[in-house]
């Protein structure tokens, strides 16, 4: 699931993980936390993609949401223009399996779920 | 470091930043204009994005292009057409990168500043800028300003 208020960042991280070449059934979108929420008491995902910044929910508060909810395990890896940011720690303290920094390449998202995906 | 010095500076890592976001997310090369800023800005009033900067930097960073400009940079970031609807978020989204890739490359304290989220602004807000660099990508032109009325740096 990709969760960002920005639908062509959104439509980015999707082409992106396509040319990982990375075997996907699906890729369901959220445009904030709160509707991020609403996906995962719905649906099952194996991998999300967050924005740090959103308007209604940002994604420290989805993270948090989400473990609250018995997800905790659930891999989600922060998507920031700033990596500076002190929400990225605490992202990264609540639960973030890591963060990707745009601008980012298709070979960067590439290494941060194949590394997931070796841990888990 | 004097004023001029100062924005001479900030115009070269904003080069850098334009030049980083274009080739690792679009694949493209994105040079500074050939054309004056005076030529180039006039039609590229259509869109413009605004990040304001807090903390050790006090200012803001503003994207402009026009219309048809953002969809044609939308329709190379997704690999196929862009609808209308996509061209104040790709102007937004250039605007968050460009602002945070500048700030990133500034010394501390400045580079821990904060950057507020997008905003969409109109030309009637249009800021004076200490910075204004005019860029060519692949055909489609934006202009960066910035305007830094104080920053903390070492």
């Amino acid at each position: 699931m990709i969760i960002d208020d920005s639908a062509l960042m959104r439509r980015i991280v999707a082409k992106a993980l396509r040319e990982t070449g990375i075997e996907m059934n699906e890729v369901l979108e959220a445009g904030n936390g709160a509707e991020g929420i609403a996906v995962l008491r719905d649906k099952t995902t194996d991998l999300i993609f967050c924005d740090v910044h959103m308007p209604a929910m940002d994604g420290v508060s989805f993270l948090r949401q989400r473990s609250a909810l018995g997800f905790a395990t659930m891999p989600v890896i922060m998507v920031t223009a700033d990596a500076g940011d002190p929400m990225v720690a605490e992202a990264l303290a609540s639960g973030a399996s890591g963060f990707i920094a745009k601008p980012f390449s298709s070979q960067e998202v590439r290494e941060q779920v194949l590394a997931l995906m070796e841990h888990a | 470091m004097s004023t001029t010095d100062a924005h001479e500076r900030w115009a070269v890592l904003m080069d850098e930043t334009v030049a980083e976001t274009f080739t690792a997310m679009l694949g493209l090369g994105c040079i500074p204009s050939q054309t004056s800023d005076a030529q180039t800005d006039a039609p590229l009033r259509k869109i413009s994005a605004r990040i304001e900067f807090s903390g050790a930097i006090k200012g803001a960073c503003d994207v402009a292009m026009s219309n048809a400009d953002a969809l044609k940079i939308a329709a190379i970031f997704l690999a196929g057409a862009a609808d209308d609807a996509m061209a104040a978020d790709t102007v937004g989204e250039l605007c968050n990168v460009l602002a945070g890739g500048w700030k990133r490359r500034l010394n501390p304290p400045a580079s821990g500043a904060g950057l507020s989220v997008p905003a969409i602004v109109h030309d009637k807000d249009e800021m004076p800028s200490a910075v204004r660099q005019a860029y060519d990508c692949d055909g489609a032109q934006l202009v960066v300003r910035l305007n830094v009325q104080q920053m903390q740096e070492e």
